[in-house]
């Protein structure tokens, strides 16, 4: 899982042109949306759900689903864990 | 006075506006649902056609052509001259021939490149003008037009809005979760997105007194307004801020209106935004009614379509219904048409809005009672900063640094968008505040950022369309990043040129010069990424001169 984490976060800070921010600044509880945490936004949630078909073959069809899974970086790579199909 | 002389509508219901406008009446529509290489269903209206890949590239485009039998028919009922140097082309498009960077054909697919060979088919003698505003492109345009003849540039303007539709587009916005697999249902509670369309239309605008064909004229353009809601570069103000500006900047008795004509895309934010602007402007109660259960969004083309089936509407004493709705889904009580149903009322507004966070509105009247003064002219000499920055990608991220520092944003933009926003902070840190309204233009449009989206789209196997490539594939959202770090609420618009004329750019920054201040001037990025930007910052009523002379001392 560890190795997940630190895989995700580079992805996301990559994906997501997250210049001056390293994984060890991302805290895996931390929400990734809204004020507090990242302060990512809606076009982001787009980008990560590309990025979960495109790194991981998992495909969410409606992206409402995004609010529940990109809650954190832990939730996301428990979801990804169990979900995965590459 | 601004008047109508002829328009035309070439779209999958017809040739003619007057097919056009039977189609509607007859509730026919030419939306189908189609796939995308990954399997997802969208549905859109669009033409029949041979494929885009037996395109002979010498030969106008199946986009330029459609522009071209569009404008034929306009021009030819115009009875205008389109040789006379004062007859001036605009072309309204968002996408023009993008289709054609799946083939590495760059230069082919510029809109500028586009324009030109639509203008010289009519043997205009003019460089035309091609305004990319995102969807309210094909408004601005003919906000820009109308200007243009108010201020005595041309005598006569031929407005052409078109869009065609490709893998590049439709797969945009399939990854932003904008289309709906179904057709569309404007306003109604159970809309789930947006369908795309084609079309190209064309109106023909003249100033009343050059007109020799004034009995026939009936439709006056009496006002137009463009407004940002500096809040967010692809999604619409929650407090429906730009379109509610724009509604009270126009002058607007609702006892007169006949219906509004909304944009109504059926996406959930839009339909919402639009009837939040409507109900704060105090027109819940006009009948309004969207278009696109019919035509889908036919984006460049939408702003002159539906300007032209709303004059034939109120021509015929009718409010056109909202195909697709059914049940009201927005949480303000407007009065969305359903059914067709009549009227005795003589004037409509006209409103959209699109990426970049712009809107716009323009009202029209059937009279030729109405009487616009020209808009006072005042000019004087004032001072105006400038700067003019080519740095190379590395480099401008240097300046940022440097200059900027403060906003982690600027590493999502892409290249343009970067570019002006840089350059744009640099040069407002030495003027005055104000509400300035912007004003960019290049040859290039948004041509780096449409190479890398087509580059995730290039293989059909590996097909993986980026969002936040694709929101920034309309030029028009550096305006929109300039407007939400400033806050500048007033408008914002992106012209297209096939070089820095900067006497062209000298007449349509002094015109919007005449409504605000306004940061202006050439903002490119090519396909190699070579930046270019000149800006400067114009007081309002500064004179055409002035700033020709400012942009030719910068541009060298």
């Amino acid at each position: 899982m560890e190795e997940l984490i630190l895989k995700l976060k580079k992805e996301i800070i990559e994906v997501l042109n997250l210049e001056d921010i390293k994984p060890e600044d991302i805290d895996e509880n931390a929400p990734l949306f809204g004020g507090e945490g990242l302060g990512l936004d809606s076009i982001d949630a787009l980008e990560l759900i590309v990025l979960m078909e495109k790194n991981y073959g998992i495909k969410l069809q409606d992206p409402n689903q995004g609010k529940e899974i990109f809650k954190s970086i832990n939730v996301m790579a428990d979801y990804i864990s169990k979900n995965r199909t590459k | 006075m601004v008047v109508k002389l002829a328009d035309n509508i070439y779209s999958p219901l017809g040739a003619t506006t007057w097919e056009n406008y039977q189609a509607v009446m007859a509730g026919q529509c030419a939306l189908k649902q189609y796939s995308l290489p990954d399997g997802s269903l969208y549905t859109a209206s669009l033409f029949d056609r041979i494929l885009e890949n037996l395109e002979d590239l010498d030969k106008p485009t199946f986009f330029e052509q459609i522009c071209i039998v569009s404008a034929s028919d306009a021009i030819a009922r115009a009875g205008i001259d389109p040789k006379s140097p004062r007859c001036r082309f605009f072309l309204s498009t968002t996408k023009g021939n993008v289709h054609l960077l799946a083939k590495g054909e760059t230069e082919r697919a510029l809109l500028g490149t586009s324009a030109n060979l639509i203008c010289r088919h009519f043997g205009n003698p003019n460089p035309p003008l091609v305004v990319s505003n995102a969807c309210i492109s094909c408004l601005s345009a003919q906000i820009v037009a109308m200007r243009s003849i108010e201020a005595g540039l041309c005598d006569t303007a031929v407005v052409i809005g078109c869009d065609v539709q490709s893998e590049f587009i439709i797969s945009g916005f399939q990854c932003l979760h904008a289309l709906s697999p179904d057709q569309c249902r404007p306003f109604d509670k159970d809309r789930c997105g947006l369908n795309l369309g084609e079309a190209a239309a064309t109106i023909v605008y003249a100033e009343s007194k050059h007109s020799t064909l004034l009995s026939q004229t009936k439709w006056v353009a009496e006002g137009g307004a463009m407004c940002n809601d500096a809040n967010h570069i692809s999604g619409p103000s929650r407090t429906g801020e730009g379109s509610y500006r724009c509604l009270q900047a126009l002058d607007i008795n609702k006892d007169e209106l006949a219906f509004i004509s909304v944009h109504g895309t059926s996406t959930l934010y839009n339909d919402e935004m639009e009837s939040i602007a409507i109900d704060r402007a105090g027109l819940a109660d006009v009948p309004l009614f969207s278009l696109k259960g019919i035509y889908g969004h036919t984006m460049g083309a939408a702003g002159v379509l539906e300007t032209i089936l709303s004059m034939q509407a109120v021509e015929h004493g009718v409010v056109f219904g909202t195909r697709g709705f059914e049940n009201l889904g927005v949480s303000r009580q407007v009065n969305v048409s359903v059914d067709c149903r009549t009227t005795n009322k003589q004037s409509f507004v006209k409103l959209l809005s699109g990426f970049g966070g712009c809107n716009a509105a323009m009202k029209f009247s059937l009279t030729d009672n109405s009487r616009l003064s020209r808009d006072s002219r005042d000019f004087r000499k004032s001072g105006i900063n400038a700067i003019y920055i080519t740095p190379t990608a590395e480099e401008l991220v240097e300046l940022y640094r440097k200059e900027v520092g403060d906003y982690p944003k600027f590493f999502k933009m892409d290249p343009l968008a970067r570019l002006g926003f840089v350059a744009s902070e640099m040069l407002l840190k030495e003027c005055p505040k104000a509400d300035y309204g912007v004003l960019l233009f290049n040859r290039s449009s948004s041509m780096a950022d449409d190479m890398a989206f087509q580059a995730t789209i290039q293989s059909h196997s590996e097909w993986f369309p980026s969002p936040a490539l694709f929101v920034y594939t309309l030029p028009n959202i550096v305006t929109g990043e300039i407007a939400i770090r400033n806050h500048f609420q007033t408008e914002t618009n992106f012209m297209v040129l096939d070089s820095p004329r900067t006497g062209i750019m000298a007449e349509q920054i002094a015109l919007a010069a005449q409504h605000g201040p306004q940061i202006a001037g050439w903002c490119e990025v090519d396909a190699n990424e070579n930046y270019t930007a000149a800006l400067i910052a114009v007081p309002q009523n500064t004179t055409k001169e002035t700033i020709e002379n400012e942009l030719n001392k910068i541009l060298k």
